[in-house]
């Protein structure tokens, strides 16, 4: 398979990967990048006994761990810009409002998760990875991967309850003290 | 050991988990982002790579403003699936036992006949070659992904070309992607309904459909469920308009039966 090929195939799996574990919007384009310049170098030692969207989840993991770790003093607004929602142009402002909202609420509830958790729920949730390649994938036990899968659905039960309660609350003036 | 059912596939799902885990499944890759990087990557791989394409001039920090021109400052996320909350709870539940008739809508109808040329052929599965799974593409908006980049069409193009959404399964469905999942439970959901007598309620969830999935793969279902329920509350003029409209669109389609009768 060429680097081309690979590009074809595998750029909309690799930036949506790196989104899904917590690279932020405005960086997706640098942070794929990063990652093609990688698959770009290491494709020719690359030996196709694993499906090759495995490999390409490692090298995500490995550039959003690198993403969050110099941005870690960065916070993302977690609505969506206008931006998108001109890219949205054929959506009826409700329905983009509706969109944001989940969307928005999908992002919170994803980042109440630790990067372990997030990464075995990105696979299993959102992939549709099995379990077994889920280990193979990550590396780890499968009993491993049913614990972490299972704190992480908690995890993001909690936050979008949490999320929700938090909506739902009429925001409070707070008085000046004088 | 017993392994986990997914989420998505919870009885128990709550109605923002469920909304919440649907946009995150529905989140779309700028449909220029993949030009854009192919470009700004010329610059960083050596020359040979490089030479791919005759057009690699632009460097990093170039696709950053490149994207940004684009609207990429935050991704753009994907298709509406904001849910009728009336029809949020009744997708829920299309996975219970108990309601039986509609998942047997799921399991059991035809299959879609796509209407759109060349886009909707791009959603099949990817034939041998393909190193994903091959599943179709989820997002709503899957022929802006399937075009490929200007600066990509110049390269040489591999020979068998998969969706390049087409890596994100959903469930054990693997025939679906979450987006037409959503989409097939949304109109088992309105059909539902139609069969239960709430013509009304099938005319809201027609409605949220066609907000939701403007360029659906169930088109055609959906324009049929709004003629029958226009017919069944005896709004003929209005059933009689849609059909003609729905015939003129699509004049071999499996699912005129209800246009037909509205002119009869």
């Amino acid at each position: 398979m060429t680097f081309e090929e690979v590009y074809q195939r595998h750029f909309a799996y690799v930036w949506r990967t790196l989104r899904y574990l917590g690279v932020r919007a405005a960086d997706l384009p640098d942070v794929t990048q990063d990652v093609f310049v990688t698959v770009h170098r290491q494709l020719p030692e690359y030996e196709p006994r694993a499906k090759i969207t495995t490999w390409l989840f490692r090298l995500c993991m490995t550039a959003a761990h690198n993403h969050r770790r110099l941005a870690r003093f960065r916070r993302e607004s977690l609505e969506p810009t206008n931006l998108e929602a001109r890219a949205d142009a054929p959506l009826n402002p409700t329905a983009r409002l509706e969109r944001d909202e989940d969307l928005a609420l999908f992002n919170t509830a994803l980042d109440a998760l630790d990067p372990d958790q997030r990464a075995a729920f990105v696979l299993f949730e959102l992939a549709g990875i099995s379990g077994p390649d889920l280990a193979e994938t990550l590396e780890i036990p499968l009993g491993t991967v049913h614990s972490r899968l299972r704190l992480a659905r908690e995890a993001f039960r909690r936050a979008v309850l949490r999320e929700r309660a938090r909506r739902d609350t009429p925001v409070l003036r707070v008085r000046r003290s004088r | 050991m017993t392994p986990p059912k997914r989420l998505l596939d919870e009885l128990d799902l709550t109605d923002d988990e469920f909304r919440a885990l649907a946009a995150g499944l529905n989140m779309q890759v700028p449909p220029e982002a993949k030009t854009a990087v192919w470009k700004a990557l010329q610059s960083k791989l050596p020359p040979a790579a490089a030479a791919a394409t005759a057009t690699a001039t632009a460097t990093k920090a170039a696709a950053t403003v490149t994207a940004a021109k684009m609207g990429l400052a935050g991704v753009v996320f994907g298709t509406a699936v904001s849910l009728a909350v009336v029809g949020g709870q009744s997708l829920l539940t299309a996975h219970s036992p108990a309601t039986t008739p509609r998942t047997r809508l799921l399991t059991t109808r035809a299959p879609v006949k796509h209407d759109v040329g060349g886009s909707r052929a791009e959603s099949a599965p990817a034939t041998s070659g393909s190193a994903e799974p091959s599943t179709k593409s989820i997002a709503r908006d899957r022929t802006r992904e399937t075009a490929p980049p200007e600066s990509v069409k110049q390269a040489p193009q591999p020979a068998v070309r998969s969706p390049s959404i087409a890596s994100f399964p959903l469930t054990a469905d693997s025939e679906l992607n979450a987006s037409s999942v959503l989409e097939r439970r949304r109109v088992a959901d309105a059909r539902a309904r139609l069969l239960a007598g709430d013509a009304r309620g099938t005319l809201v969830a027609v409605d949220a459909l066609r907000r939701d999935f403007p360029r659906g793969l169930l088109d055609e279902e959906r324009d049929e469920l709004n003629i029958e329920a226009l017919l069944a509350l005896g709004e003929l003029d209005t059933a009689r308009g849609l059909a003609v409209q729905f015939l003129a669109r699509y004049p071999a389609s499996a699912h005129a039966g209800a246009a037909k009768r509205a002119l009869k």
